[in-house]
């Protein structure tokens, strides 16, 4: 795929972007030792949102100056988590249903981009593995080939080629897997998301229902498991992010309500020990838990909502040593939220709120403090996003 | 004999990757990455663990009969074979007959008749493995007289995988693991684990010998009128007569082929309830039904082999037996009838299957369906093999105490059916499936079928549902599938918090297992 070789540094830098809070990529850290070159553009010029409210599809925006216009509304079924492909030419989605075509499956579905209007056509949508209902997570490999799934329902994982059009092939890789925990929540494997590494070839996962957080290979024969660490046991693993430096992971347990982060062997492709732990709201039983990382690498956003009361944090990173240090007063006005999602961008923070829809937050890279939320667009419980910056 | 793991490289996977029906695996894409072969439960499950843990997918496999998919459309996982396993000798501390998951009916029939003097009432297509017979509800010739498989169970050694994805073995039983003895008798294989072996404290004894008789009809000539009295004679008489005990030893069976196979026939086998032959009353009540039927004058004529499975004696070739009375029968013992290494065709045939449970007669409005269909033509589709088995049902199977003992709520049936379809050529297919969707579809939507369940025999006072060991996936269009198959009364829902508990991460399942 040429144009995917020809990338620029600074693409790469816009897509680390969008995927720092929907795919978590962690990216080589020569093209993240500085900060956007001059001239591009850090701001989002289309938004696509997921929602699984009444009028569950994926909503195009396009944004100027912080204003966003709707373009398009896509019916889509429970579109729980979208990845844009590192072109920015294709975008995909994933369904979070527990049947199609009458077989006990999920689906994803590949849409190509207008790239002067934002306007989506749907290419394909594929079935997942038998018994991989409600898929909750979906990235893109770094050079665009690969589709990998964390399947929540069905415990397991699946890939799917992507063809040079934006086509997604049948499910080629699969991974079942089994596991528990302590928790309520917790009689079966629940994977949660899914994290490509710098290399391309190894996955992070995030397994909800077992605490543990795997390593898988893509290699020939498909996908095969590289190596296993156990999170702590009913903390339930949800969203993970790898730092550009390559060789943190932050990883938000929604269970306890906590933030861990390990080291990452990148050469080795092992997680190894947690290296910070700290808690990130009052756990209740059915709270939300949320993260999201500057582009830059050096804030990261923590959110957890439970019944009544919801907490927006945001985090310094030490990236020497992976140490968190909160920032004070960080969202002052972010207790009455209910987040389902967030991603960063470079200047700003947006939050899916279940009521509100889509806000955002003024985000300051240096500080890390949060400005007033402003709603930019009204949905009904969205749950996922992706943003396009060219 | 060590665990043997064919891979895809080896010489013999082609040939093991394939079962009976050689519509499956649909694709080479669809196709499991090894075959897993084991002899002993030990190695089963050390080879259950292994694939458990390296999150494969594990289906599995002991006869080759599953008529869907479910075993082969496995993409890159891995079947366990039990076909090697397939041991009887009894073992110590559990209860009297043991059949190994592996073993084929034939083999088993053989070695309970040899040593024991018994049998089990199952189906009589030897090739068939027990595992997935007698788990799915299986039955035969002699249900009627004694039961279905799964009545007669009493244990089971079954592994399954715990939340954790350890495997667990269990023996199950009415007293151990009750739930999961319960699902193990008749739900269908593929949903909870790995029975590696039945066990049962009593068996019926076989019987010493059995008559069979055959009545054919041309279907040159044969009228609408003169084929739904055909049809409803058949049908009245095991709706009425065929609930009387001394009826039971009689198994009959229509195999109504399509118009352009020549003919069709009702075949019956018979004994007394004591397993004799000595009065033949009951038999000629039955055959004598049909002298008004105007049959053929050619009665042992050339059956299609599904139904000749069943009926031996009534193949060509075979002597044409000898006159009792008006009607021709063909005396043999018992054990020579039913084990006569009859395996199919393996792996050369592809097919299609449907079910139908009936607790009534045929209805007018039904036998101008199976009429009209049978002399339905789809250009390019060679229809000779396509029919509709009618078997007889009900008697001992329908004694109601066993609908809370088993996974089987079919009891109040007098009829079973079996639509099926035979081809070669992969060109046909298009054409087999729109002659087995279209004639169920016109069958199941006359005046006894409710507007909400058209389309399918649903369970109500005519209809008893659909049977799991036919499996039928085009079934899964209709959102009450489940209750097709398991009934509305609470079996599905039972069955669903079985699988919730014994097999939690639903390392188990195919397109149609129990869905929690």
């Amino acid at each position: 795929m040429k144009q995917q070789k020809d990338w620029s540094r600074r693409k790469f830098v816009q897509w680390m972007g969008y995927t720092s809070a929907i795919g978590a990529v962690g990216l080589p850290g020569r093209w993240l030792s500085a900060s956007p070159l001059a001239g591009a553009p850090t701001s989002p010029r289309f938004a696509f949102a997921g929602s699984t409210g009444k009028q569950h599809g994926i909503q195009v925006f396009s944004i100027k100056n912080d204003r966003w216009s709707h373009v398009q509304t896509i019916a889509s079924e429970n579109p729980s988590a979208l990845a844009l492909h590192p072109s920015e030419r294709f975008l995909y989605a994933v369904n979070e249903i527990d049947s199609y075509q009458s077989l006990p499956t999920g689906t994803v579905e590949a849409y190509s981009i207008d790239p002067h209007s934002g306007r989506l056509t749907l290419l394909n949508r594929q079935p997942l593995s038998l018994s991989g209902v409600l898929p909750r997570h979906l990235a893109v490999s770094p050079d665009g080939r690969t589709l990998a799934v964390a399947v929540h329902g069905g415990g397991a994982y699946n890939l799917l080629p992507i063809g040079e059009d934006g086509r997604l092939d049948r499910v080629s890789a699969i991974i079942k897997e089994t596991g528990s925990g302590p928790h309520a929540d917790q009689d079966s494997a629940h994977p949660q998301m899914v994290v490509f590494d710098r290399s391309g070839s190894r996955l992070l996962s995030a397994d909800l229902g077992s605490d543990t957080l795997s390593v898988l290979d893509l290699n020939d024969d498909g996908l095969s498991v590289a190596s296993r660490s156990q999170a702590a046991p009913g903390s339930g693993p949800r969203q993970m992010a790898l730092h550009p430096s390559g060789n943190l992971l932050y990883v938000v347990n929604e269970l306890d309500a906590s933030l861990s982060c390990f080291g990452y062997d990148a050469t080795s492709g092992s997680i190894r020990q947690r290296l910070h732990h700290t808690a990130i709201g009052s756990c209740s039983a059915s709270g939300v838990a949320a993260m999201a990382m500057h582009p830059a690498g050096n804030v990261l956003y923590t959110s957890y909502c439970g019944s009544g009361a919801g907490s927006l944090s945001a985090w310094r990173i030490d990236a020497a040593s992976g140490a968190l240090k909160p920032v004070r007063r960080a969202a002052d006005q972010a207790s009455s939220l209910q987040i389902a999602s967030m991603v960063a961008a470079h200047d700003s923070l947006f939050v899916l709120d279940h009521k509100q829809g889509i806000l955002r937050l003024p985000a300051s890279a240096t500080s890390g403090r949060l400005g007033q939320p402003v709603q930019v667009a009204r949905i009904e419980a969205p749950v996922s996003l992706a943003l396009k910056y060219s | 004999m060590a665990i043997e793991t064919v891979n895809q490289q080896d010489p013999r996977f082609t040939t093991l990757n394939r079962g009976n029906n050689a519509r499956f695996p649909p694709t080479e894409a669809d196709a499991a990455s090894r075959i897993v072969l084991c002899d002993n439960a030990n190695d089963v499950a050390e080879a259950l663990q292994k694939i458990v843990s390296a999150g494969l997918r594990p289906t599995v496999r002991s006869g080759g009969h599953c008529y869907e998919d479910f075993v082969y459309t496995n993409p890159k996982g891995a079947i366990i074979d039990l076909s090697l396993f397939n041991e009887t000798t009894p073992v110590a501390g559990a209860p009297a007959y043991r059949i190994a998951a592996g073993t084929q009916l034939g083999d088993a029939y053989t070695e309970l008749y040899k040593r024991h003097g018994v049998t089990l009432p199952g189906g009589s297509c030897e090739s068939v493995g027990a595992g997935g017979h007698i788990t799915g509800g299986g039955y035969g010739v002699l249900s009627r007289l004694h039961g279905i498989t799964p009545d007669w169970v009493t244990a089971v050694d079954i592994l399954t995988v715990d939340k954790k994805g350890q495997v667990v073995p269990r023996r199950v039983d009415a007293k151990h693991d009750p739930d999961l003895f319960r699902a193990c008798r008749g739900a269908g294989g593929g949903n909870f684990g790995i029975i590696t072996n039945f066990y049962f404290d009593k068996l019926p004894p076989a019987p010493k010998e059995v008559t069979h008789a055959g009545v054919r009809f041309d279907w040159n000539g044969m009228t609408q009128e003169r084929f739904t009295k055909i049809l409803q004679t058949y049908g009245h008489f095991l709706e009425t007569r065929g609930n009387d005990p001394d009826t039971w030893g009689l198994f009959a069976i229509i195999g109504l082929s399509h118009a352009s196979a020549g003919s069709f026939g009702v075949n019956v086998q018979f004994c007394n309830p004591d397993g004799t032959c000595k009065d033949l009353k009951v038999l000629n009540e039955f055959l004598d039904l049909f002298e008004n039927c105007n049959p053929s004058a050619s009665e042992m004529t050339n059956d299609h082999p599904a139904v000749a499975e069943r009926m031996s004696p009534q193949r060509p070739g075979r002597e044409r037996g000898c006159l009792n009375g008006k009607h021709r029968t063909n005396l043999s013992p018992w054990f020579n009838a039913t084990v006569r290494g009859n395996g199919g065709s393996f792996g050369e045939t592809r097919s299609k299957y449907k079910s139908a449970y009936m607790k009534r007669n045929f209805s007018v409005a039904e036998t101008v369906a199976f009429y009209k269909h049978m002399h339905r033509t789809i250009p390019g589709t060679d229809l000779r093999g396509s029919m509709v088995l009618m078997d007889a049902y009900g008697g001992a199977v329908n004694r109601k105490e066993l609908i809370e003992e088993t996974a089987v709520h079919q009891r109040s049936s007098v009829m079973k059916l079996q639509f099926l379809s035979y081809w070669r050529d992969p060109a046909e297919d298009a054409g087999h499936m729109t002659w087995m969707r279209d004639i169920y579809t016109d069958v199941y939507s006359g005046p006894d079928t409710d507007a909400k369940h058209k389309g399918t025999p649903y369970p109500n006072d005519h209809y008893e549902g659909c049977y799991i060991n036919y499996p039928d996936k085009d079934m899964l269009e209709y959102s009450f599938w489940p209750e097709l198959y398991y009934g509305d009364q609470g079996l599905y829902p039972f069955l669903q918090s079985v699988k919730r508990q014994y097999d939690p991460n639903n390392v188990f399942h195919h397109a149609m297992s129990v869905r929690a």
